[in-house]
């Protein structure tokens, strides 16, 4: 019963925060045995790997990601208006090849669309786990200052 | 206990691989008679056999592909998280090992003939909407 109990508490906010809260904990000791050099170096790499990576999102990937969205709808409009006809006609052949040409075009669609929102949510991710980094970084940075002073 | 630490650690991975093996074979089975019909039929009529069976397969082809890339990306970071150490380390690499060349058999699997005939039949369609636009 404890078992399941534990299995449903899973995904419940409380759960997710204590997860948090651990990896958190984790990360946090592992980063504060660095030396205070170490320590630099990383905060200056993560900050400068984190600008670039912002600035390819929001100048260039945003831009292809919206041209191809753009550019799928357009066809996609495209297509169904060619395949209109097709669809009103008496002919059962007809309407078939129309219905297996609509499947075919929204699957494919589908999979670009599809792939575009994993590649930005891929990306979205890296860059919280880099600001992610940072932040604890720097809070050890600001502790040690701290505790000098 | 090894064996119980592998499949209490992949246990995810050990289901995803089940059910991929049960995939490919059934997947193989559909292909030899896609193959057959593809030389007495169009490849719209191919398509549309037994009830858009392909499709329905090539779905599912890429939904388990998908899966294997979110499995993929939770092992890595698993595998930075045990940084480097013990066993686990060594069940990650080998988790992502198995998953890439399961990804590579459904794509092997999958495009002859699905893919090809939905590609083919995706052409035909692009081809007439700019004819019917040009004219």
């Amino acid at each position: 019963m404890n078992k399941i109990k534990k299995y449903l508490l899973y995904f419940s906010l409380e759960e997710s925060e204590k997860r948090i809260l651990s990896a958190y904990k984790e990360e946090f000791a592992i980063t504060r045995n660095l030396s205070s050099e170490e320590l630099n170096s990383l905060s200056i790499e993560y900050k400068t790997r984190y600008e670039r990576k912002k600035s390819i999102f929001s100048l260039f990937l945003i831009t292809v990601a919206l041209a191809a969205l753009t550019a799928i709808c357009s066809s996609f409009y495209a297509f169904l208006k060619y395949m209109l006809p097709l669809i009103t006609s008496n002919s059962t052949h007809d309407i078939n090849i129309a219905k297996t040409m609509i499947i075919i075009f929204i699957i494919v669609l589908g999979t670009i669309v599809i792939a575009i929102f994993g590649i930005v949510n891929a990306y979205l991710q890296s860059l919280q786990f880099l600001h992610k980094k940072i932040l604890i970084i720097d809070e050890i940075i600001k502790e040690n200052k701290g505790e000098k002073e | 206990m090894l064996i119980k630490k592998i499949f209490k650690f992949s246990f995810i991975e050990i289901i995803y691989i089940i059910s991929v093996v049960v995939f490919l074979i059934k997947l193989n089975i559909l292909n030899k008679i896609l193959l057959v019909l593809e030389t007495e039929m169009s490849a719209l009529e191919v398509i549309m056999h037994n009830n858009y069976k392909a499709v329905k397969y090539f779905v599912l082809a890429l939904a388990l592909i998908v899966i294997a890339g979110r499995r993929i990306c939770s092992n890595y970071k698993r595998y930075n998280q045990t940084r480097y150490e013990d066993i686990y380390g060594i069940i990650c690499i080998a988790n992502i090992l198995v998953l890439l060349i399961l990804i590579i058999l459904i794509i092997i699997y999958i495009t002859n003939p699905i893919l090809r005939l939905i590609l083919t039949a995706s052409i035909v369609g692009v081809g007439a909407i700019s004819l019917s636009s040009e004219s």
